[in-house]
């Protein structure tokens, strides 16, 4: 009863959320519009990561892949063949859907786990960005350009003067991307998903086709994602091979729902929350420095050590994340309380008649 | 003594390398059944079941199951097929509950999420970790841990169960639990099982049969009181001491 409580309260939150989210914009300017549609976007990004990172224990350090192969393929549909970004960002997410496929399929093959399989997503993304610099259909290293055009258009998803729409399209996306964990968290695969991470023998050995399972995750993981690129770029009109592919794409996804806590429905959201707001201060402080720090003034670089020292701190004092440990800790003050109510940690039945020493001796070793 | 068999191996050969770790064994297992499995350690009986359940493919002989061959299938198929094995080293998901674990077993027979709930705290109150249902099984205590091993396994709701060392590691009083948690699977649930035990007296008074293996082989499969008094058995695994004590 728990569990099923549990869902309700997720929708319940989600559904509290959005109402807040929808009417933001309203108390804020352009420039804080902006933050939030960058938590949004991240938080995101992460969800997407965390069903495949997360939920499947596959850890994807390679997203850029998936992100550059839907980026690339909305921008290259709208520009050259004057396809809506709409149904561009489908086909991108059927695209890495496929290639998440191939890339599963090759990897489980050959039984890549852990650190190797992480690897390995990291190269295939690397492998993609060389080619998209050699590609002409993709402008090689040059990039595109997304043609700015006068007016807003929501079937062109731009607009040009008010970024507050821009804002309402990754609410949208975040919102999809939230029921879809919700969702997935209480279904068959969701269960199915978790029993891979924990112990793939064991999950095998209750019906399980881990293989399948595995794939179906990094696909659902990769079209997602694919469709967090095609956003960005509707966004940020502009493309080329280190922003779809770069290694800096595969960590700023992970960093989100590490950080917040992997295989927790809100563990991406805490995440994008905490460290978005958190890069637009230290941008500020490394373009107008307080005169103490004025050393660092223009300097590139200080976000990512702050994230740096930020990780090492989570990864000692919070290993589960912030969600994560939330949890856990709510977890043991229910069982503290458990505790002193029935006087004694409850214990496994009652004993009945014991087996003798005899009777029990192994009558070998073992 | 024609209806066919629920378990049948026919001459199944394990080797790793040049060792011979299942050689050529052969037995019937009946529906309703509960078969012991014994031998020293090193004797090839988890090897035996890993050829079973699928995660080794027998080099030679076939497996069938219920009238149809196994020989070879991946462990998710074998399961599918009805015959579930627990694990002698056991292989909790620690981070979920003890409900979640065993829904990931009720799946296999269903794709909705409240009847896999249904039916895992139906198998969790039966395994007796009720009152533990909602705690994450990473908490559990050893006995715990075996009992949510059987757990899972039983929501699979097969025909057939390996059981491989439940008791392994359990005080006196868990044993004599697990024994009786063992024979209310199969007399209330009518699973057929085959069961590794180096745990004698309860093996003894478990099994229909008893199989001991010896160096791969199979060297006597027979009713309890029969394997007591054999010769080749006492001399491999039971010893003289357990031969007198249990003539006396």
């Amino acid at each position: 009863m728990a569990a099923i409580k549990g869902i309700h309260r997720n929708y319940i939150i989600l559904a509290v959320l959005t109402l807040a989210l929808l009417f933001l914009p309203l108390g804020l300017n352009q420039f804080q519009v902006n933050i939030a549609i960058f938590i949004l976007y991240w938080a995101y990004l992460g969800n997407a990561w965390n069903i495949m990172g997360g939920y499947a224990g596959q850890f994807s350090f390679g997203h850029a892949a998936f992100f550059g192969i839907g980026a690339y393929t909305s921008t290259v549909l709208l520009v050259d063949y004057g396809v809506s970004p709409w149904m561009g960002m489908l086909v991108g997410a059927g695209f890495a859907a496929f290639f998440g496929l191939i890339l599963g399929f090759l990897f489980f093959q050959f039984g890549l786990k852990g650190h190797f399989f992480a690897l390995g997503t990291f190269a295939f993304a690397e492998m993609l960005r060389l080619i998209a610099g050699e590609m002409s259909i993709l402008r090689t290293t040059i990039g595109i350009q997304i043609p700015p055009i006068r007016t807003d258009s929501w079937a062109n998803m731009q607009f040009g003067q008010t970024g507050t729409n821009y804002y309402f399209v990754i609410l949208g996306f975040f919102v999809v991307g939230m029921i879809i964990t919700i969702a997935l968290a209480n279904s068959k695969l969701g269960y199915y998903f978790m029993a891979i991470r924990e112990d793939e023998d064991a999950a095998a050995a209750l019906g399980v086709n881990t293989m399948v399972y595995k794939i179906i995750a990094v696909m659902i993981s990769s079209a997602l994602t694919a469709m967090g690129g095609s956003f960005f770029i509707q966004f940020f009109t502009f493309v080329d091979p280190a922003l779809a592919f770069g290694v800096a794409v595969s960590i700023e996804i992970l960093l989100r729902p590490i950080i917040g806590g992997t295989g927790t429905v809100w563990g991406p959201f805490a995440g994008a929350l905490l460290l978005t707001p958190l890069e637009e201060v230290t941008r500020h402080i490394v373009r107008e420095p307080p005169p103490f720090l004025s050393f660092i003034e223009g300097r590139a670089g200080v976000d990512v050590m702050l994230f740096g020292i930020l990780i090492i701190i989570v990864v000692i004092y919070m290993p589960d994340g912030i969600v994560g440990t939330l949890i856990k800790q709510w977890d043991r003050l229910r069982r503290g309380r458990q505790r002193s109510r029935t006087g004694t940690e409850p214990t496994i039945a009652t004993p009945t008649q014991p087996l003798t020493d005899e009777q029990i001796k192994p009558t070998t070793e073992g | 003594m024609t209806t066919e068999p629920m378990l049948k191996l026919d001459d199944v050969t394990k080797r790793f390398g040049g060792l011979v770790a299942v050689n050529s064994v052969s037995f019937n297992l009946q529906a309703g059944e509960v078969l012991g499995l014994i031998g020293p350690n090193g004797a090839g009986k988890t090897t035996l079941f890993n050829c079973i359940s699928g995660t080794f493919a027998p080099e030679e002989g076939n497996i069938t199951f219920g009238g149809e061959p196994i020989t070879g299938l991946p462990p998710h198929m074998v399961c599918g097929r009805g015959l579930a094995r627990t694990f002698q080293i056991v292989k909790p998901f620690v981070a979920l509950s003890v409900v979640d674990n065993v829904m990931v077993g009720a799946f296999r027979n269903t794709n909705s999420t409240s009847a896999a709930r249904d039916a895992a705290r139906e198998v969790v109150e039966f395994v007796g970790l009720g009152r533990f249902a909602d705690q994450k099984a990473g908490n559990l205590t050893t006995a715990g841990r075996k009992r949510l091993e059987l757990a899972k396994a039983l929501a699979t709701n097969p025909r057939l169960l390996l059981l491989d060392e439940v008791m392994a590691g359990l005080t006196p009083t868990e044993s004599t639990e697990i024994v009786q948690l063992i024979r209310r699977v199969s007399t209330e649930r009518g699973v057929t099982l085959l069961v590794i035990e180096h745990v004698m007296k309860a093996i003894m008074a478990l099994s229909d049969r008893i199989a001991v293996l010896h160096h791969g082989e199979l060297i006597a499969i027979d009713v309890p009181n029969m394997i007591a008094s054999d010769e080749k058995v006492i001399e491999a695994y039971l010893g003289k001491e357990y031969a007198h004590a249990h003539a006396g």
